[in-house]
């Protein structure tokens, strides 16, 4: 089962950070307080879209094919993901 | 994507190639059944029918029609997104003019024509009266079918426009409002200025 990290507090909608680091080998825990990268702040889908724009070699056309989408609809996809990081950077430098 | 979807906005799913392949076809036998059906292109977004209606005129009524839809719409895509694609807009226009063809069979036989000639007389000089009722309703069905029509090709159109732009929200609909307006008042200035050459 694909597990979500998720991004946002479900209660109040306000960025979450990391607070807890693990190592799974010997069991050394890191505390603090670390903001999320901006593109773990993205939805799952975005998170998906990015993946497999990168692994396609970052051709627009070759995403359209995969998704069976138009080009346009798939450039405006990455224009809304471009805005998306883009604010995360601005309130989060 | 459903059907539904399909019809009102091909653009989402189908490569602008693909949609040009229909389009391009579509303006040509757009432009014989205007021939056939004695119709009239005489502006951005019109239709009308007369007769005297040769192919050669039809072609260009239809050309000058899409020539000036794409010179307004394509700068209102770039002041919306400058990635806008000249050949999106294109499609855009050629697709979105198909339901205006469909349109043109009412006329078979010139039926809208002889209709509109018996009917509107009647209803402007001899009142209620002397209506025909299956004349009435005979444009009535003209009208609905008209208006469908018309209706469906706007969709195609703002769809087709946010699509190739990524406009969003009152800016993407003032744009929009705006550049009807803009294509329909040069496609008539250029139809008044062809006829006078």
């Amino acid at each position: 089962m694909k597990r979500l990290l998720p991004s946002e507090c479900p209660s109040c909608a306000s960025p979450l950070v990391v607070s807890s680091l693990e190592c799974t080998h010997c069991g050394t825990v890191i505390n603090g307080r670390y903001p999320l990268p901006a593109l773990l702040r993205l939805s799952s889908s975005d998170q998906d879209f990015i993946f497999d724009f990168i692994l396609l070699g970052g051709s627009l056309k070759a995403m359209a094919k995969q998704l069976g989408n138009s080009y346009p609809t798939v450039r405006n996809k990455l224009d809304d993901i471009i805005e998306h990081l883009q604010s995360f950077q601005n309130t989060n430098p | 994507m459903n059907y539904f979807q399909q019809l009102t906005n091909p653009f989402v799913r189908y490569d602008s190639k693909l949609l040009l392949y229909l389009g391009i076809p579509a303006f040509f036998i757009g432009s014989i059944l205007a021939y056939w059906f004695h119709a009239r292109y005489d502006g951005a977004f019109d239709l009308h029918f007369s007769t005297g209606v040769n192919l050669s005129s039809a072609f260009t009524d239809n050309l000058i029609a899409v020539f000036s839809l794409g010179l307004i719409f394509l700068p209102a895509g770039k002041f919306l997104n400058k990635k806008t694609r000249w050949i999106d807009i294109l499609t855009v226009i050629l697709i979105a003019r198909l339901p205006l063809y469909l349109i043109t069979p009412v006329n078979i036989y010139d039926f809208t024509i002889h209709t509109t000639e018996q009917v509107l007389p009647l209803i402007v000089n001899e009142g209620p009266a002397q209506f025909q009722i299956s004349k009435i309703l005979g444009l009535a069905a003209i009208i609905m079918i008209t208006l469908f029509f018309i209706i469906w090709m706007f969709i195609l159109l703002f769809q087709g426009f946010k699509v190739a732009t990524n406009g969003k929200g009152m800016k993407l609909t003032g744009v929009f409002v705006i550049a009807v307006f803009l294509a329909e008042i040069v496609s008539h200035l250029l139809f008044a200025l062809i006829t006078k050459i």
